[in-house]
């Protein structure tokens, strides 16, 4: 069950991660909104993206925590079952000899039934793993857009462009830094059997 | 395979030894686990480490219905004494484990609550079991601060931990001590080392030399019968412990 474990691990690091450029997000936020209303009228369609990405920025970050969550309860699911699993292997050792007659049959059924409740419950939280981290790809995919629009608006703030422009500019690296991240934990969800 | 033999028998009254596996692997100190009949129900001592679980419970099958069984005797903490108590429980949720209460919520994190785990105060307790009561015997600080022994003053029989164990060598397989001056050697590096306290051993020593033993059966080893009890007592007296 050590693989389990250095799963849970890995999912957990990738997450720490993308919560920590959420909270870069939504620090730039703040600053490109602060910085758009100092510009005033010609920032106005950048102050409204700038606003977008903060909003972005705590709908990723609820995802987050959201699969944080999960990923803990599966690391709980995951050692209650390889602890079961190893229990398993001892009464079925312990069956295997002939002097134990029939004394074990209930507790293995019991076992065995806990064993299925357990996978089956494994399933539903991996789809429900599965579908956060969908939410949370999407988000990442509509800052994109956002961030794109943004460069788009920047342009429009005259004299102001190139500083809108950089601020832009570094949170589509912010984005463009999580979804990798994103695509890293999809894979190690599907790979979770 | 573990295997178990009758050291007492008087009607509804038996003591079984589950005594040292020739299987054994290696790695793992072999253990004697003990069980004791009175009627329909029954008790077992130290029942040992998750390892060992199937050897001792297939031998415990052979010898009687383990669902009779009511009660785990713990002498204290170790691995090789009570880590087997979840799969014990899972067998029989309604399982006692009757330790020492220093350990009450140690052993938990091997198994059970507090349902399961009935402390002993430090100056002992009787233990019901049928009709018979047992005595549960303080010998803290040999080796566990929290240490009990199981007196059974019907049949002369204490159980008596790791007081008394012997780290013999693979070939020796005799339940019984028959040479008291050659067994003794293999006990002495054992009880120096791990007893931890001159004056808990006086105590111990003097607790049992008042007690009618016929057989003094420790957790690890061969079994001292007749006189070879109180030439263990008074060897044990004299040793000094608590030395590396
Ligand atoms: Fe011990
Ligand atoms: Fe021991």
């Amino acid at each position: 069950m050590s693989t389990g474990l250095q799963q849970a691990v890995a999912i957990n690091e990738s997450i720490k991660d993308v919560r920590g450029h959420c909270r870069q997000i939504s620090l730039m936020g703040l600053n490109a909104l602060i910085l758009a209303q100092g510009v005033g009228q010609d920032a106005k369609g950048f102050a409204v993206m700038a606003n977008e990405v903060r909003q972005l920025s705590i709908r990723l970050g609820k995802q987050m925590d959201l699969l944080h969550h999960l990923s803990i309860t599966m690391l709980k699911l995951d050692s209650i079952t390889s602890r079961g699993e190893r229990r398993r292997m001892v009464f079925d050792r312990t069956a295997q000899l002939r002097a134990t007659g029939n004394y074990l049959d209930k507790l293995q059924a019991r076992l065995q039934q806990a064993g299925a409740a357990a996978q089956k419950e494994a399933v539903r939280l991996r789809s429900e793993l599965g579908s956060t981290l969908d939410t949370a790809l999407q988000a990442a995919m509509y800052g994109i857009a956002i961030a794109r629009q943004a460069r788009i608006e920047s342009a429009y703030s005259h004299s102001h462009a190139a500083q809108l422009g950089a601020v832009s500019d570094d949170f589509r690296r912010e984005i463009d830094a999580i979804l990798p991240r994103l695509d890293e934990l999809q894979k190690m969800l599907e790979h979770k059997t | 395979m573990k295997k178990a033999h009758t050291l007492f028998s008087e009607g509804q009254h038996r003591w079984l030894a589950i005594s040292r596996d020739p299987e054994r692997p290696n790695h793992l100190i072999d253990t004697n686990e003990y069980v004791i009949v009175y009627g329909e129900e029954a008790g077992l001592t130290d029942p040992g480490g998750v390892e060992i679980f199937p050897a001792v419970f297939g031998a415990i099958c052979e010898a009687i219905d383990p669902n009779a069984i009511r009660w785990l005797f713990s002498s204290h903490q170790d691995p090789d004494v009570i880590s087997s108590l979840a799969l014990w429980l899972e067998f029989n949720p309604a399982l006692r484990c009757h330790i020492s209460g220093l350990w009450k919520t140690f052993i938990p994190h091997f198994g059970g609550d507090e349902n399961t785990l009935v402390a002993i105060p430090d100056e002992g307790t009787s233990i019901a079991l049928g009709g018979l009561d047992l005595q549960a015997i303080p010998a803290h600080y040999l080796h566990s601060s929290g240490n009990f022994h199981l007196y059974d003053r019907k049949a002369r029989i204490l159980f008596s931990g790791d007081v008394g164990a012997a780290l013999l060598p693979p070939e020796s397989s005799d339940l019984y001590v028959t040479n008291f001056d050659k067994h003794i050697r293999f006990a002495e590096g054992f009880h120096r080392r791990w007893m931890g306290s001159n004056s808990a051993k006086r105590d111990w020593c003097e607790r049992a030399a008042a007690l009618e033993i016929d057989m003094l059966c420790p957790q690890h080893g061969a079994i001292y019968q007749g006189d070879d009890v109180m030439r263990f007592i008074n060897w044990f007296d004299a040793l000094k412990v608590g030395i590396v």
